[in-house]
């Protein structure tokens, strides 16, 4: 290219972009569009449950896109004179936590968690109940909160796991009666022909946040009552709640965790590591059609399928609903019903079935991915469970600091020479001391450290207990030295394996940044001595944490599938959020 | 310096003074004389939530026609109100604060507004018209049919709070779920409680006392006590059971036009069956204007023109798409084939020939609305 060439389309260039500046037309309606708020518009902010984002996020881009192309997004006509746009902002929430917020904001506003959305779309609306319940007053309208897209509580289990169950149980429905069954069994899945492994692992998540778990627990108080305390009627009252049968029996399904967590997002992708992980887990049924997509790390080994326990479930229907706060005008009140006409319109509800939702709108059928074919069944469930007062929900979350099952956690932390580098042992200090905070007071705790070799720097004892020492040892942690990371997992394991199983979550949490320099121990030995207890109804779960870019991962790796856990990466930016979420799994 | 540099550096001023005298130029032109629009006369109508999104798509047009009343262009504001709302004094209206003209879903609710002194004049006493009717899944229609031929109130005021398994039908249908939505947010649900009610007293104008009575209300109770959430039937059940098929209700007491728009998703959970109650409830939908002082001539015209939009033959067809039975159109199956696909599951083409029932004065009908929270606080 010439010089001059190169100069004439420099000039060019500058005048195609002089004359833009100074003309004031319309934008190519094709062109990419720009989404900032007229300057007339009617805002309306929504808060979400996460896995909405799967069509949320698209369906608020082009509700925002037509407004700024001057059409009305339910109809596609210009917009009449004087019609004001609409500009929607989103985000999403867990909905425990953002049902809390609320209530804050209406009778607590200078507390530290407070959101004031024009919409707040939970997963279910027992979050609407128990926030009117606790605020003492109708923050949410609950029959003017439409449901926008629909997905059952199922139980994902692994499809041999179900057809052993049903062969043990021909011409039945299976469901809690039979799940408890396995539980009580002295032999458990043995006696139903599996061989290895007889105890019964579960999980579910935390019901002060997850709408799958506050269902599930729900869900486990009916069957609790039905089968230990001779319940029939068809709703739970306080006195069931109240019962000790009722919750011993809840505290006997519980046992069966292998662990918790904050999010449904951890357990798609554990037990997508295969029946060696859990036998069944909690989920909303877009969650099991998402694993058998493959869109997990890990490809399910065999099918997972839901199970609609016979006794009844639990629909999730997203429900949008506009709070009575003064934060919302009436046009905002008005904006939010046709942002919510649009999400039930059928163009959008072909997109919440396509991303494994039942829609809401009845003219959209059901089609796939709503099929046999990823383990799910079109025409289930077949009944529901009545939906308890306000006063039984929060009495049963309230329980479950008491039926839950408690854990021995042991946080290891490498304070080898290496940690010293780009500060992360500094991080590390205060992510351990943001997981010490929020583990539960029930809990029992930990602390060793190690380097050319291992100190039990904290013995095993209750939170209460432990507290204070450990966050005034691990502030005065610092690093030098090798790395022995197999000695040190290994004398961990012995700590636990010196103690009587009480029926705990036993936990590790093993932190390290580097290669193994100094173990007289090789990672053979500590795979056998973990798959040692795998059989155990509480095996030692090791949960490694990959620390910065030189971490051995590889070998962390063969640790990780030996507990049938995950490597989870952490840097010094992010290695206290990731703490924050393991400290969820107890 | 190099002659290309020369030309660039020429080019590139003259690209700066042509854009600069351009501006200029702009900013010193008088703006160009535009007749200003006059504002558009807006009026606003409230309408029941069961003719909502007919009425709403109803204003579009007649909005975009920019029809002109005293030289301003009129345009239709509807907003949503449940006849509850007004009659509970829910709805924010009063004397000072109101929309300049209402669609009730029934004619009994003018006479119950105008307990609040409030005045209005009918510009039209029907547009459409719908029945309540029971709609029933098939094999439950079956195992309740072993017990009784008669499908109406007393036999589902008797299975309600049974399983279905003391039915004598599958365990795995749970408890008996009757579907309808919550009275004290709904019309339609006040509406069921009053077919209730007739049901009970075997007459079809009820007296203060009948909806009081204790005796009624404590059979209503098992009834009301068996939907398992009304949070999750919201206000439209028929819309839920086609999403989410007999799990969430085996029969429902509905307008019929909630069961047409509904039917074909719900015929796919499974075959639907309908019957009318011998003591229904008509909703008549008609229009009336607010009387008050401060209602414009225009406003009222620009009411009158949309009314006279609405019982055209193209907004009355539309009424028939959505399960209605317009005043202004037969109903047939020819023009009317939604409807008409159920006339095989039991809805009628001619009018129901069961009673019509009377409500009793307002406040009764908030006594019995109190006795409702009272009993039914929980979703």
């Amino acid at each position: 290219m010439s010089h001059r060439f190169r100069s004439l389309l420099s000039m060019l260039v500058i005048l195609g972009f002089m004359f833009s500046a100074c003309t004031q037309q319309q934008s190519d309606p094709g062109a990419t569009p720009t989404l900032a708020s007229p300057a007339n518009a009617i805002q309306v902010s929504i808060i979400y449950a996460p896995e909405s984002d799967l069509y949320l996020k698209e369906a608020i881009n082009q509700f925002n896109l037509a407004y700024a192309q001057g059409r009305n997004p339910l109809t596609g006509a210009a917009l009449a004179s004087g019609e004001r746009p609409i500009y929607v902002t989103g985000k999403t929430g867990s909905s425990g936590t953002v049902a809390q917020a609320i209530v804050n904001a209406v009778i607590a506003p200078n507390n530290a968690n407070v959101e004031r959305p024009t919409i707040f779309a939970p997963s279910v609306s027992h979050w609407l109940a128990l926030a009117n319940y606790q605020a003492g007053r109708q923050i949410f309208d609950l029959t003017n909160s439409p449901a926008t897209a629909n997905a059952p509580v199922v139980m994902a289990i692994w499809e041999s796991r179900l057809r052993a169950l049903q062969n043990a149980n021909p011409g039945e429905e299976i469901g809690w009666s039979h799940l408890i069954e396995v539980l009580n069994d002295p032999k458990g899945w043995e006696s139903y022909g599996f061989t290895g492994r007889r105890t019964v692992y579960y999980g579910h998540t935390d019901p002060y946040i997850s709408s799958t778990a506050i269902s599930t627990l729900i869900a486990e108080f009916y069957a609790s009552a039905r089968y230990n305390a001779g319940f029939k009627e068809r709703r739970l009252t306080l006195t069931e709640v109240n019962d000790t049968k009722v919750q011993d029996g809840v505290r006997r399904i519980e046992q069966l965790i292998k662990h918790y967590s904050s999010r449904t997002t951890e357990f798609k992708e554990y037990i997508a590591q295969g029946p060696d992980y859990l036998d069944f887990v909690a989920l909303e049924e877009n969650d099991l059609i998402y694993i058998n997509q493959g869109k997990t790390q890990y490809r399910p080994p065999e099918k997972l399928v839901a199970l609609y326990p016979a006794e009844g479930t639990f629909w999730h229907e997203h429900p949008f609903s506009v709070p009575n706060g003064d934060w919302v005008s009436a046009e905002q009140r008005e904006a939010a019903k046709v942002f919510t006409d649009y999400v039930l319109s059928e163009v959008v509800q072909q997109k919440v079935l396509e991303a494994g939702f039942r829609p809401a709108n009845s003219k959209v059928p059901l089609g796939y991915p709503i099929s046999t074919d990823l383990g799910v069944d079109p025409n289930k469930p077949s009944t529901v469970l009545d939906v308890p007062d306000p006063a039984v929900i929060a009495a049963i979350q309230e329980s479950w600091s008491f039926v839950k099952k408690q854990a021995d956690v042991w946080l290891v932390i490498d304070v080898s020479g290496s940690m010293r580098d780009e500060d992360k042992i500094g991080q590390a200090k205060q992510a351990a001391l943001a997981f010490i905070d929020a583990l539960q007071p029930q809990s029992r705790v930990g602390l060793a450290v190690f380097n050319n070799e291992v100190t039990i720097v904290v013995e095993m004892d209750t939170y209460e207990k432990n507290k204070a020492r450990l966050k005034e040892r691990i502030s005065s942690l610092s690093a030098d030295s090798g790395t022995a990371l197999y000695d040190a997992i290994l004398q961990v394991m012995a700590q636990f394996q010196a103690e009587a199983d009480s029926n705990r979550i036993r936990a590790m949490v093993v932190l390290s940044d580097g290669q193994d320099t100094e173990s007289t121990s090789k990672v053979r030995d500590v795979t056998t001595e973990i798959s040692k207890g795998r059989e155990d109804l509480n095996p030692v779960i090791v949960i490694p944490v990959a620390y910065g870019k030189d971490a051995d991962v590889q070998s962390l790796n063969t640790i990780a599938r030996a507990s049938a856990t995950k490597v989870q990466s952490g840097d010094p930016n992010n290695i206290k959020a990731v703490l924050e979420v393991i400290s969820s799994f107890f | 310096m190099p002659r290309s540099r020369v030309l660039f550096l020429l080019i590139l001023g003259a690209a700066i003074v042509v854009v600069i005298g351009l501006q200029i130029f702009r900013s010193t032109q008088p703006a160009l004389p535009t007749a200003t629009p006059r504002p558009p006369l807006e009026v606003e109508v409230a309408v029941n939530p069961l003719l909502y999104d007919w009425a709403t798509e109803a204003a579009q047009s007649f909005n975009a026609r920019q029809i002109e009343i005293e030289g301003q262009p009129a345009r239709v504001r509807v907003t949503s109100v449940d006849g509850i709302g007004v009659i509970r004094g829910n709805a924010g209206w009063s004397i000072a604060n109101h929309p300049t003209a209402w669609i009730p879903e029934a004619s009994f609710l003018i006479s119950y507004a105008a307990e609040s002194n409030w005045r209005f004049s009918v510009e039209n006493p029907s547009l459409a018209s719908t029945y309540l009717v029971w709609g029933i899944f098939q094999d439950r229609l079956d195992v309740l049919t072993t017990a009784s031929p008669t499908i109406d109130w007393a036999l589902f005021q008797q299975s309600a709070p049974k399983s279905w398994s003391d039915l004598g039908g599958s365990a795995n249908w749970g408890f008996v779920k009757p579907a309808f939505p919550r009275p004290s947010q709904s019309l339609v649900g006040f509406a069921v409680m009053l077919s209730g009610s007739a049901a009970f007293h075997q007459k079809e104008t009820l007296s203060d006392a009948d909806l009081t009575n204790s005796a009624f209300q404590k059979w209503l109770q098992p009834v009301v006590d068996a939907v398992p959430s009304f949070a999750t039937l919201g206000i439209q059940p028929g819309s839920v059971i086609g999403a989410r098929g007999a799990s969430v209700a085996d029969f429902a007491l509905l307008p019929e036009s909630e069961f047409v728009q509904h039917y074909s998703a719900i015929n796919t959970k499974g075959q639907f069956r309908f019957f009318y109650p011998a003591y229904t409830f008509k909703f008549d939908f008609p229009v009336v204007i607010w009387d008050s002082a401060n209602l414009t001539a225009a406003q009222r015209g620009a009411v009158s023109q949309f009314v006279n939009a609405l019982t055209q033959t193209d907004a009355q067809q539309r009424l028939l798409a959505k399960g209605f039975r317009p005043a202004k159109v037969a109903l047939t199956t020819a023009n009317a084939p939604q409807f008409g696909a159920l006339v095989n599951a039991g809805l009628t083409l001619e009018a129901p020939k069961s009673l019509l029932v009377q409500p009793a004065s307002r406040s009764s009908g908030l006594s019995l609305l109190t006795w409702f929270d009272g009993f039914r606080s929980r979703p």
